[in-house]
């Protein structure tokens, strides 16, 4: 109704010069370097109505400018490419219709960018065939002085469809990404044609593309054919069965009926047929009289040798697997030609792999056949991202040029940044198809950092294992494993691996006193390994089977002792039962020998073995030294950090004392006692029996990655010559997480034994004495 | 290789559900060294800058390189790729008249490779994930401007001078490129 209206308006415009419309639909239509402009046609048969367009480039042609190509045309496109413009700028068009004098108002259309509306043309398709595969050559869309992909040529992927063509029920087709022009694909079979097409698109954009016209090949190679053998007289019929061998046989069934054969490709046996070749120069089918190849009748594999006298001239053969009851019909009818004898099938080789090697890549593949060499070929991976097929220069591996086996190592600067790699077999003469190209990935892109290994005795069982990179910085970000081989250095034991994700971890169940040894290396996710370590050496503790704490315990009742004297004495026992591993005896005789042996037990049950027997002399009674501060314990809670302890017994004493605390790290030989600028906390001749380190605004506490050694000991004011021996608190590091691994706070019920001996001279006691002393 | 770009593909359809995406710090990690390498190796390659003083060029890159500003690592990503692809092609023109050391040349595109190829993967995912940043214009602008520097070159019928004034261009590109680089957080 609308349209009658308007078109009648327009009769009478043309008629009466009343207004003319703009064209309309208008569309702009970009194929490669292509413009078009499109519309509607009008209506209206008569006159003369034209069409004009105008173009504007906002920023460079601001004033609306006659586009080239759409001047007054009549029909209902126009082609605007010889404009020369920016295609990644904006353009704006518009158009209106002219007859005579007489002309529309403006259209315009809305702002594009060329590069973002064109279509990407067909691309170029050349075909390559071989038995099992076809390689595929793609030239990039557009002409060579393309302006609108002059940027993109290199750039462009493709998508490659590719089917069978046959007909009949199963219709096969594939569809393959490439990131490169050249593609190949594999694993096709063998004399059947294929057709391809292909399209172009960039990766970065959206434009629509269009497919090349459809390009088919057939691939070559031969279902039968005639092999002469390596001893150079015996022919046999080799049947290749690319096709599946479908089994009738139901699935409860398959004991029952015997297969001559089970291999996947479903070869079952053969039976061939020979015709005289003249024959089949005669029509109708009773002429075809196919005979039984002899020796060939019931074949359990994919080759029959038949008397020789069968291969003459002009005889086809043909050939059909069965097993049980069923078979298949009959394979394609092959002539045998004597010229053709030497054909020899050799397959691509497959699987091939770079693999680790003690430290050395090695190049591997899968080769069914015998008695072959092989090549190998590699290519730098950006070589694959230019077209043409000169570009693809594949270049010999050094020291794989004739490799008899199916592995070869060359030298390792082949393995660098991306490369492919393909190899082929060869025998004599023939050589089979290149093998799929596998992409070798150094992995080199990352280098993990040196690392750095030490182990530390925890005690007489466990050592503590810490690994440390030297740059740690951005590895943060990865997960990495790390592989630890820990083995006894005396002894040729096997070394043990630890596969470990933390860094820090304690390998318990040691022997006492040995030398322990380890080597670390660390390993991403995804393969790369470190170069390993250096190899840390450490000795566990010595003696007894108990928490190092606990044997400190019983020399702590030692270090009071200053003389040895013989004391004889009845033989008594007495047993304490303590959770703490460091206490006190009281109310022991002066100037005795006193020793003890301890064992541990847990909760439920399982005791330790008995530990070594210390023994240590009371003092006599004159009161040389204070006693030492008793118990001293540190608490580590967060960032708490409080060392605390008990007064020694003072029965003898009257007047206060005072406590000193000191420290030391590994690192320095001597003590430092605990003061204000030390620390930050004064714990020097202090009346408490705490000293409190925890950072705060004073005091700056220790720092968390250290090793700290604490001593504390009772003084007299103003006599330090009467001070105490030195009670040491067991060595720790402020972990991150803030919690001291106490090893002696788990609950251990520990039973402890006293002996008290006597008779025993000082001789004989002192030299086992200094060894469990130490 | 074909099989591998689609079975890459497969495996990454069927692990979608076990949330593999892009590991950023690895790529980041990755990238830089690549970079790192890259300018390297246009240091070598420069031979003689002294007397080119004349034909100097101001190609104007995209003010948004030079100085980013805030941005999504989608659009980081796809800005990089899109440099890496130009200074890729840049350098597979004719340099004969350039005198460069062809292995250099050679390990430079081997860089650009890697770093491309990485890329590649990772805008695969982000694709998948349906976070392809697909309108952006600096795009664009980068077309312009390595448009200019082809122009510059075909002008200058790839003179010594000519390549010894986009070598140094190159050079202010890769340090955008380790700019945009850092903006490659998870």
């Amino acid at each position: 109704m609308q349209r009658e209206l308007a078109n009648s308006l327009l009769v009478l415009g043309a008629i009466g010069g009343t207004k003319l419309k703009p064209p309309q639909n208008v569309e702009v239509d970009i194929i490669d370097d292509t413009f078009t402009l499109r519309w509607a046609r009008s209506r209206e048969p008569a006159g003369n109505v034209t069409v004009s367009a105008d173009y504007q480039i906002p920023g460079i042609v601001d004033n609306w400018t006659k586009l080239p190509g759409c001047q007054h045309v009549t029909s209902a496109t126009c082609d605007f490419s010889s404009l020369k413009m920016n295609v990644y700028e904006e353009i704006k068009l518009r158009i209106r219709a002219e007859e005579g004098d007489n002309t529309s108002p403006w259209r315009e259309l809305d702002t594009f960018i060329p590069f973002q509306q064109a279509r990407i043309g067909p691309p170029k398709v050349h075909l390559e065939a071989e038995d099992k595969a076809i390689a595929i050559n793609i030239s990039p869309p557009g002409a060579e002085d393309s302006i609108m992909w002059q940027l993109e040529r290199p750039h462009f992927k493709y998508s490659v469809i590719i089917w069978r063509n046959a007909s009949g029920a199963q219709t096969w087709n594939e569809t393959h990404h490439s990131r490169f022009p050249r593609i190949k694909i594999h694993k096709l079979v063998p004399e059947t044609t294929y057709c391809v097409k292909v399209k172009a698109r960039l990766l970065l954009q959206r434009n629509p593309a269009e497919f090349s016209p459809v390009h088919c090949v057939s691939t070559t190679g031969v279902i039968l054919v005639a092999v002469l053998l390596p001893d150079g007289n015996v022919l046999s019929l080799r049947a290749h069965f690319s096709a599946r061998l479908e089994s009738s046989v139901p699935a409860q069934g398959l004991g029952s009926t015997p297969t001559t054969a089970t291999a996947r490709r479903g070869t079952a046996s053969l039976s061939a047929h020979g015709e005289r070749s003249y024959l089949k120069r005669t029509s109708g089918s009773k002429s075809e009289k196919w005979a039984q190849v002899q020796g060939c009748e019931r074949a359990p594999v994919a080759w029959c040798a038949p008397p020789q006298d069968v291969f003459r001239k002009g005889i086809y053969f043909r050939v059909r697997a069965s097993r049980g009851n069923s078979s298949s019909p009959w394979s394609e009818e092959e002539k045998f030609d004597a010229g053709r004898q030497v054909e020899n099938e050799l397959p691509a080789p497959e699987n091939i792999q770079v693999i680790l090697e003690n430290d050395t890549y090695v190049l591997k593949w899968d080769y069914t056949h015998d008695n072959v060499t092989f090549e190998a070929q590699w290519l730098k991976s950006y070589l694959k991202r230019t077209s043409g097929s000169k570009s693809e220069k594949w270049a010999q591996v050094q020291g794989c040029e004739r490799a008899p086996v199916a592995w070869c190592a060359p030298p390792q600067d082949v393995f660098r940044k991306g490369i492919y790699f393909r190899v082929r077999a060869s025998r004599g003469n023939s050589s089979s198809p290149w093998s799929e190209e596998e992409k070798f990935d150094a992995g080199r892109q990352v280098v993990i950092p040196p690392l750095i290994v030490a182990l530390k005795p925890l005690s007489s069982h466990s050592l503590r294992v810490s690994i440390g990179l030297q740059d740690q910085t951005e590895l943060q970000h990865y997960p990495l494993t790390y592989e630890v081989s820990f083995w006894e250095n005396a002894s040729n034991t096997e070394r043990k691996t630890f596969v470990e994700q933390r860094a820090d971890f304690t390998v318990p169940s040691l022997k006492p006193r040995t030398v322990y040894c380890a080597i670390a290396q660390a390993l991403l996710e995804d393969g790369p390994r470190s170069q390993p370590s250096n190899t840390a050496c450490a000795t566990t503790e010595a003696g007894a089977q108990l928490p190092a704490c606990l044997k400190k315990a019983t020399s702590a009742l030692a270090s009071v002792a200053q003389r040895i004297e013989r004391r004889p004495a009845g033989h008594r026992r007495k047993t304490f039962v303590e959770q703490r591993a460091d206490f006190t005896v009281p109310s022991l005789k002066p100037r005795t020998v006193y020793c003890a042996i301890a064992q541990a037990l847990l909760e439920d049950g399982p005791r330790s073995q008995p530990s070594n027997t210390a023994c240590a002399t009371t003092e006599a009674d004159s009161p040389s030294q204070l006693p030492a501060p008793q118990n001293p314990k540190i608490r580590l809670y967060n960032t708490e950090q409080v060392l605390s302890w008990e007064p020694g017994s003072l029965s003898h004493e009257a007047g206060p004392v005072v406590y000193q605390v000191q420290f030391k790290y590994p690192s320095s030989r001597e003590w430092s006692d605990v003061t204000v600028s030390s620390v930050g906390v004064n714990c020097s001749k202090i009346s408490a029996t705490e000293c409190d380190f925890t950072p705060t605004g004073q005091s700056r506490g220790f720092l968390h990655y250290f090793n700290v050694s604490l001593r504390v000991r009772t003084e007299l004011p103003g006599l330090p010559e009467r001070a105490s021996a030195w009670a040491s608190v067991p060595w720790f590091q402020h972990y991150r997480n803030g919690a001291q691994r106490k090893h002696c706070n788990r609950s251990l019920s520990e039973t402890i034994k006293i002996v008290e001996e006597r008779g025993r001279t000082p001789e004989k006691r002192s030299k086992e004495d200094l060894e469990r002393l130490a | 290789m074909i099989n591998r770009c689609t079975l890459q593909l497969t495996v990454l359809l069927c692990l979608t559900g076990a949330a593999l995406s892009v590991n950023y710090g690895k790529l980041r990690l990755q990238q830089r060294k690549s970079n790192s390498a890259c300018q390297t190796l246009l240091w070598q390659l420069i031979t003689s800058p002294q007397h080119c003083l004349d034909d100097r060029m101001d190609f104007q890159i995209p003010g948004e390189v030079e100085q980013p500003q805030q941005v999504r690592k989608e659009e980081a990503m796809v800005v990089m790729y899109e440099m890496l692809q130009q200074i890729f092609s840049i350098f597979r023109r004719g340099f004969s008249n350039a005198g460069w050391n062809e292995t250099i040349v050679e390990n430079l595109l081997e860089e650009l490779d890697e770093q491309m190829d990485r890329l590649e993967t990772a805008l695969e995912e982000i694709t998948r994930e349906g976070k392809f940043p697909w309108e952006n214009r600096t795009v664009l602008r980068l077309k312009t401007y390595y448009l200019g520097i082809l122009q510059y070159l075909k002008a200058k019928f790839y003179s010594r001078c000519a390549w010894t004034v986009v070598q140094a261009e190159i050079l202010r590109n890769f340090s955008f490129l380790n700019r945009l680089i850092g903006v490659l957080q998870d």
